[in-house]
């Protein structure tokens, strides 16, 4: 490789026969994807037929890093997990920490494409020598957490791992990857697909250099990272807690989901918040490879006798969604669905959506098997997490995620089933806030806040602003979380959290790799990434329109009764105009679908012309 | 003196195995180095951080097996490897009582902490405080 930071080969694994292969990538992928999203798409682009089903043979698994992951800079242990959806039928990815991501570069590649389907359950043990195919059965059926301790058993601690448990062998559609004691990704489905392909686990252990073009330079701006990042005033209140601080943000704000994204306002969020958190639960800090500032919150259950990892999202859907305001349960509840290798997020969406459709005649007794939910059941509710894993009685609905619900309830019920082309909401009810409601509404994977986390930025605008300047700050965020940050694939919490300069990613950039990008050109890349994953999703859907791009209709027409903002709704022209500011910014016509122009500027020209031979309209 | 190590500080970052490379080697990889933090955890049980570090011993079992007296004690109290005496035999790995001698399937010789000149990089570089120097 002429530059350092990537490895320059990817790993390209056949279940069906078993054989592998190593692919050079070429400079042209380099320096225009960059890497992790970047790669995912692009590969799937390529090699996937158009209209493929997400859980058949041709579909496949993007394991993607990018130049900047696994080395030693602030925050770089993050992997990219992509493969076409099974939940929303369109781009999926998911971004998952801990040690996988480097082990899968010191294998000597920086990524991994796995194809075909498996006839027997089977799990891949990797390393720069070979790679093995080895028999799962006996694995088959534990959970997540399980495996990886029994895994560990056999090959040692210094292993990358990547797990499903029950949810993923039994395809619950928003099964994830697990890793390292209850780090999860992938959340639109990854586990579902690894489980269709019957592939258990990855276990990767790696030993090789990654290249580093000037290392000198490296360790001296990650000093002034670190140096940065632990002067900053927040910096023992983040390492205290983490992202549950969010609890008592959100509830503060009015955008903590409550029962079901009814309410915005939680009465318990005391209960469930990171300052009880940190004072009676939290037992050890767990950081990512290379993090100086962890996130983890491992916490110590007594009541249950068990640990868990908790995070802000996950306490926010078990606990004020489903309306429980007890830590020992909200624990519980993340460690079961973590055991299983299911998306606590989507989860809480889908369990909260069943108990108002429950309490509101969408489903009898008859059809829940005579359990009778209510927000704040926690037995009932571990039984129905039961019933998804395994897709027994009205599991085997739930498992196939609230949109499919809906339209299997029919009546009005899809007004409350709270996801976007399919991916469940994550946890901010912006009732009030129209701008995060179109960054969930616009985000490249369905409902998702991890391309931007506008809400923080919104509140600084005002929500009621309406301008084209707020969605250029939408889609400048965009374009460094879920451009920058993604292709690099490291850590955007330096940035967003502890306010770490971009600037200094250049200069990492530039370190590791030899090359030097201005954050324009960077941008660009972001660009064309954004723009290849639209072009995937209208290929895969055959048309697209603006509706896919609304969240549902709740947060129109359903008013929060409590709170600071009680009353409040967003008004649909209002959403409309933001999203055809958005539209405008991005190049792309009034139904969301790219002009053509705007493609051939990111050099996406043969994209067009596939669009338009699938029957696509350019304009 | 000695390093120490705190498990209550440490988050698992392992960016003082990663500094350990840089340092001994000029290469970004964590697995070539002198010192090893993991993760240990159990099913529904306890999850906590774990070292392996020199703690060295004054008795320093390596020195006494090694056939060709490759290792040699320095003035720190660390260990000294001779690549010119050390004929792989992997003898001083097994009697570690820490399991902190380490083997890397590129490099033909044990990896083992000799305290960096007396200003460890790991100890300096820890973000958490979770590793310092007593005595």
């Amino acid at each position: 490789m002429k530059y350092g930071g990537w490895m320059g080969k990817i790993l390209r694994i056949n279940l069906s026969s078993k054989r592998y292969r190593y692919e050079d990538l070429s400079e042209h992928l380099l320096v225009n994807y960059i890497g992790g999203r970047g790669f995912a798409i692009k590969f799937l682009w390529d090699e996937l037929k158009p209209k493929t089903d997400p859980l058949s043979l041709e579909n496949k698994i993007i394991l993607a890093t990018g130049p900047l992951s696994g080395v030693f800079l602030p925050g770089s242990g993050k992997l990219v997990v992509a493969t076409k959806s099974p939940l929303t039928n369109g781009y999926g990815d998911g971004n998952i920490g801990g040690y996988i991501s480097t082990s899968i570069k010191m294998c000597g590649i920086d990524g991994i494409i796995v194809e075909g389907k498996a006839d027997k359950p089977i799990y891949l043990y990797i390393t720069p020598d070979e790679v093995e195919f080895k028999n799962a059965e006996y694995i088959w059926g534990r959970g997540a957490i399980e495996t990886d301790y029994i895994l560990r058993k056999d090959y040692g601690n210094d292993i990358g791992t990547l797990i499903i448990g029950p949810g993923g062998e039994n395809l619950v559609k928003y099964a994830v990857v697990i890793t390292e004691y209850g780090r999860a990704g992938g959340r639109p489905g990854i586990g579902c697909v690894f489980g269709s392909k019957k592939l258990k686990a990855i276990v990767a252990k790696g030993w090789l250099d990654i290249p580093i073009a000037d290392m000198d330079r490296l360790v001296d701006v990650t000093r002034r990272t670190i140096d940065f990042l632990k002067n900053q005033p927040n910096y023992d209140y983040w390492v205290s807690q983490g992202t549950m601080a969010t609890v008592e943000w959100s509830q503060k704000n009015a955008v903590l989901p409550t029962y079901n994204f009814q309410e915005n306002v939680f009465e318990e969020y005391k209960n469930i918040g990171g300052e009880i958190m940190s004072k009676m639960y939290k037992v050890m800090r767990k950081a990512c490879f290379s993090c100086p500032m962890p996130c983890g919150n491992i916490v110590n259950v007594k009541k249950y006798r068990l640990w868990s990892e908790l995070d802000y999202e996950n306490v926010a859907m078990f606990g004020s969604n489903l309306g429980i305001g007890d830590m020992d349960a909200v624990s519980q509840l993340n460690y079961i669905a973590d055991e299983y290798g299911i998306d606590a997020i989507s989860l809480g969406n889908v369990i909260g959506f069943t108990i108002e459709a429950f309490k509101k005649g969408y489903i009898d007794k008859k059809m829940i098997g005579g359990l009778e939910p209510d927000f704040g059941d926690v037995d009932t509710i571990i039984e129905l997490t039961r019933m998804v894993a395994y897709r027994r009685g009205i599991g085997d609905l739930m498992a196939e995620g609230t949109m499919r619900m809906a339209e299997k309830l029919g009546g009005d019920a899809y007004k409350f089933a709270m996801h976007i082309k399919g991916l469940e909401i994550t946890a901010y009810n912006s009732h009030s806030a129209p701008g995060m409601a179109l960054a969930f509404g616009t985000s490249p994977i369905g409902a998702h806040h991890k391309d931007a986390w506008f809400i923080a930025w919104e509140l600084k605008i005002g929500r009621d602003v309406v301008s084209r300047e707020k969605v250029e700050k939408l889609v400048l965020m965009q374009r460094i979380r879920g451009g920058l940050f993604e292709m690099f694939t490291i850590c955007r919490l330096p940035w967003i959290e502890l306010g770490l300069d971009l600037n200094y990613y250049v200069e990492m950039f530039e370190a590791v790799t030899g090359l030097k990008y201005s954050l324009e050109k960077m941008f660009k890349i972001s660009d064309r990434i954004y723009n290849l994953i639209r072009a995937f999703w209208i290929r895969e859907y055959g048309y697209w329109s603006r509706g896919l791009d609304y969240p549902p209709d709740r947060w129109f027409e359903h008013p929060p009764k409590t709170g600071p903002y009680k009353g409040i709704t967003i008004n649909r022209e209002i959403y409309d105009k933001l999203l055809s500011y958005y539209y405008e910014i991005r190049g792309w016509d009034e139904n969301g679908i790219p002009r053509k122009d705007t493609l051939i500027k990111y050099g996406l020209e043969n994209v067009a012309l596939e669009l338009e031979k699938c029957g696509i309209k350019l304009k | 003196m000695r390093i120490v190590f705190n498990p209550l500080l440490c988050s698992g970052c392992k960016i003082c195995q990663q500094v350990c490379s840089i340092v001994h080697f000029n290469s970004q990889n964590p697995t070539k180095a002198r010192l090893k933090i993991n993760t240990i955890f159990k099913p529904k049980g306890v999850v906590y951080h774990k070292s392996y570090i020199c703690m060295a011993c004054s008795d320093a079992l390596c020195i006494q097996v090694c056939p060709t007296d490759a290792l040699k004690r320095n003035r720190f109290g660390y260990i000294d490897v001779d690549v010119e005496k050390c004929i792989a035999c992997w003898e001083c790995t097994k009697v570690c009582p820490y399991n902190a001698i380490f083997m890397h399937p590129e490099i033909r010789y044990p990896l083992i902490c000799d305290f960096c000149g007396g200003d460890p990089a790991c100890v300096k570089w820890c973000p958490m405080g979770a590793l310092s120097i007593r005595g």
